[in-house]
């Protein structure tokens, strides 16, 4: 294992690369994005979240991680953490222009990149050693291009496999660069807890250190058929995770298998009216990204979580497919019925699933809604209202203000269906 | 348990109820067939076997020896594939302590592990079901001209089958209706009885019921008759000493009615075989899933074309009378090919509207049989 920026000189290797993985991640990406924006943010606090009773905090700066403020914490924890932290609202169409910016960036070192999300994305970078360099001094020119190019701070991690290369990254946060060279995977693993393998989350680990594995050293000595014994298949994953071996490809499949919008609410809810309602909001937030995104849905699904965290998830087909806000309603209203509605529910949410290009060939349908086209143009009637006079100018008579029991989030602008006592709710 | 029967009409039984079983192994009896040997009153011995799915059921009964009555539980593929080597020319089946069969046949021997016919499903009395006589033929083709078209979706049930019509009158039609949402066949045939099935209103037969009748009535010999009957919310069809039952599509079938087009003004007359084949050969450059092939249609011609943007381009002229305006619509070459190939006549009508409407294609002497195909948008 070596660490470095810039590069320094590299040690002789014991095994050669038989595939070179790369994982960048954005450092802060959403604070650091708004505090290259607005340069008075720059060196303090600033956490990006809803700011609702139910908010949680998307992402801090490392100015307010030094009070303890962490992803996913309830804002109003973060408020006593910290309080004279900048809170910001998410601007997820700016972050997405950014990501393309980024991902273009990292599209110049290899062919094969797979965006895992916004902020981070794995490389194949087998065989450009004769082009970029040694590994390390590649993770320096992808980690100095994007400070140049677009500002922002990145951490890097090379390994031989995805696994190993994404946790390489984060141990150097942030503006970190880690190589793990093939060979030394499992003592760069070994002395890390079992959270940082893939597949293991609280529960997970749980059950494993009451089974007396605390970290990957342990569970890479145990024996695989006794691991399988205990805990089925993910016992054999668990253990040649912590051996260091992942053999999975970067996936650059870039088409992307679906689009989605959910939100937590504010309070629980239950029942098929107020659930659909909440929904419909979303319904037109994903019909708008199909539009922006160019493509069609062939199938939408139906995300719910419970009170309980339990969740539940089903999907159907559209008749044809179809990008307007009407038909993705149709097909929601078939799976309604088809979930428990009683039981409290805390996030609802939806994704256009099949994805198509808009302009390729589809089979029309004999029983779907002739009045398509129509909501097709009402669709892109309302994508230019929103774009013109921002988010939330127009809405449905379906969702008045008083309906929502979510706040914090874009559809707080005034609408011209809102009662006047907005800030009171 | 005890019985002597014929390798060939055991094999013959045997596969009636191979497509019936459930492969997956959800649950262990549903994969068994019912064997069961009794004695009527006159001294003459029946083996009845019995397999479902739950869904469908058949239950076949031949004539055999029985040595000892009694039932037991066999695992539908390996007496199948057994039955199928067995020397013959006749074989004993006996059950054994231990849940054992024993197979006997010529020099060869085998064991097979059962279960108790107790555990076996008890199916609905398809025996009681009100039956009307029908013609194997007819009965057949309707199905045939109909099940391709019915879905294969199975978030859409209701679509998963074909609708089933009884005329009220006795001078109507039975009329059967399949769609999967893009296209639509309907076919109307008229014949004696075809009033009197009680039915309180249409139903659905299942998709998978109607590839086992085919099954069934291909597989039968003898006569060209058959009945259909209902019980309860099963279909019931029995060809002579077997019985085949369905479990009907709940669900409500679409109103078929509304998107068979009525006023099409572009209608081109045309050789089905012409078009047939020239679909087959523009299609070579279609993209695989979707076929869209363009049909341009002007003064007593169609070209059939499809471009390709990866591959080219081909298209191809048919010989037709048309005097009507020029169009250019598309459509799934493989689902205009299903149609021509399920019509019978030798020259087709194919009707348009518009590039956004259904397309008709139906048969020049042969009105009773519709087939619908919604266009593809461009």
């Amino acid at each position: 294992m070596s660490t470095s920026s810039p590069p320094p000189p590299e040690r002789p290797r014991s095994k050669p690369w038989e595939r070179a993985i790369v994982h960048v991640d954005m450092d802060a990406f959403y604070a650091s994005v708004e505090q290259r924006d607005r340069p008075a943010l720059a060196g303090k606090p600033v956490i990006v979240g809803g700011d609702s009773r139910r908010g949680v905090v998307s992402t801090a700066s490392y100015e307010a991680r030094r009070f303890g403020v962490k992803s996913a914490m309830a804002t109003t924890v973060a408020k006593r953490l910290c309080p004279h932290a900048v809170f910001v609202p998410p601007r997820m169409s700016r972050y997405v222009e950014v990501s393309k910016q980024v991902m273009a960036i990292l599209g110049r070192f290899s062919p094969t990149v797979e965006p895992l999300s916004l902020d981070e994305a794995f490389l194949d970078v087998t065989g450009t050693d004769a082009l970029f360099g040694s590994p390390v001094e590649l993770c320096w020119r992808i980690q100095r291009a994007i400070k140049d190019e677009v500002h922002l701070s990145c951490s890097v991690g090379a390994a031989a496999n995805k696994f190993v290369a994404k946790v390489a990254s984060d141990m150097k946060k942030p503006h970190g660069i880690v190589i793990v060279s093939p060979g030394e995977e499992q003592a760069f693993l070994a002395p890390l807890p079992i959270e940082r393998l893939w597949g293991v989350g609280p529960k997970t680990g749980e059950r494993l250190r009451a089974l007396g594995f605390a970290t990957i050293a342990d569970l890479a000595a145990a024996d695989v058929l006794a691991l399988q014994r205990r805990l089925g298949g993910l016992g054999a994953h668990l253990h040649a995770l912590a051996h260091g071996r992942d053999d999975r490809p970067v996936d650059d499949d870039n088409e992307r298998k679906s689009l989605g919008a959910e939100r937590t609410l504010e309070h629980d809810i239950r029942g098929a009216g107020l659930v659909r309602r909440q929904l419909i909001p979303l319904v037109d937030e994903v019909s708008s990204g199909l539009r922006r995104a160019g493509m069609r849905a062939g199938g939408v699904r139906l995300k719910l979580k419970y009170a309980d965290f339990h969740r539940t998830s089903r999907e159907h087909a559209l008749a044809e497919p179809a990008q307007d806000s009407a038909s993705l309603l149709a097909t929601l209203d078939q799976l309604l019925p088809r979930v428990d509605l009683e039981r409290p529910i805390r996030l609802v949410g939806l994704a256009a699933t099949h994805l198509q290009p808009a302009d390729a060939p589809r089979q029309a349908s004999l029983f779907a809604a002739p009045q398509t086209s129509r909501s097709e143009s009402l669709g892109r009637a309302l994508d230019a209202i929103h774009a013109k006079h921002g988010k939330g100018a127009i809405t449905r008579g379906e969702v008045r203000d008083g309906d929502r029991l979510d706040r914090g989030n874009e559809h707080r602008a005034p609408g011209l269906f809102d009662d006047d006592d907005d800030d009171d709710r | 348990m005890e019985l002597r029967i014929s390798v060939t009409e055991l094999a013959r039984t045997v596969s009636l109820a191979q497509g019936v079983v459930q492969r997956k192994n959800t649950m262990p009896i549903l994969s068994h067939v019912l064997l069961d040997a009794q004695v009527d009153d006159a001294g003459n011995g029946r083996l009845q076997l019995t397999a479902t799915d739950l869904d469908v059921g058949v239950k076949a009964s031949r004539p055999c020896e029985v040595v000892t009555p009694g039932a037991v539980t066999i695992p539908a593929k390996a007496l199948a594939d057994m039955v199928r080597v067995l020397p013959g020319p006749d074989v004993v089946l006996k059950r054994l302590p231990n849940q054992h069969v024993e197979v006997k046949s010529g020099r060869t021997k085998a064991r097979l592990m059962a279960l108790s016919a107790d555990e076996f499903p008890t199916l609905p009395a398809y025996e009681s079901a009100h039956f009307v006589p029908m013609d194997k033929a007819l009965l057949v083709d309707m199905v045939d001209k109909t099940l391709y078209a019915a879905s294969l979706d199975e978030t859409r049930p209701n679509l998963n089958g074909v609708f089933f019509e009884p005329p009220a009158q006795p001078d109507g039609p039975l009329t059967m209706v399949a769609t999967d949402g893009h296209r639509l066949v309907r076919v109307e045939r008229t014949f004696a009885g075809a009033h009197t099935f009680r039915l309180k209103g249409p139903v659905i037969l299942p998709r998978k019921g109607l590839n086992e009748l085919k099954r069934v009535l291909d597989g039968s010999d003898g006569d060209n008759a058959v009945e259909l009957g209902f019980h309860g919310d099963n279909a019931v069809a029995r060809k002579g000493n077997t019985l085949l039952g369905m479990r009907l599509v709940e669900g409500r079938f679409p109103d078929y009615r509304q998107v068979i087009p009525r006023l099409a003004d572009k209608v081109v007359r045309l050789s089905r075989q012409d078009l047939m084949e020239s679909l087959r050969r523009v299609s070579v450059l279609a993209q695989d899933k979707l076929q869209a092939v363009k049909v341009t249609l002007g003064r007593d011609q169609l070209v059939v074309s499809c471009t390709n943007v990866e591959m080219g381009e081909i298209s191809d002229d048919v010989p037709v009378e048309y005097a009507g305006a020029g169009l250019d619509v598309a459509f799934n070459a493989r689902y205009l090919v299903d149609a021509l190939a399920s019509l019978d006549d030798k020259n087709v009508l194919l009707k348009v509207t518009d590039n956004l409407s259904p397309g008709l294609l139906v048969g020049v002497d042969e009105p009773r049989h519709l087939c619908v195909v919604m266009p593809m948008r461009l």
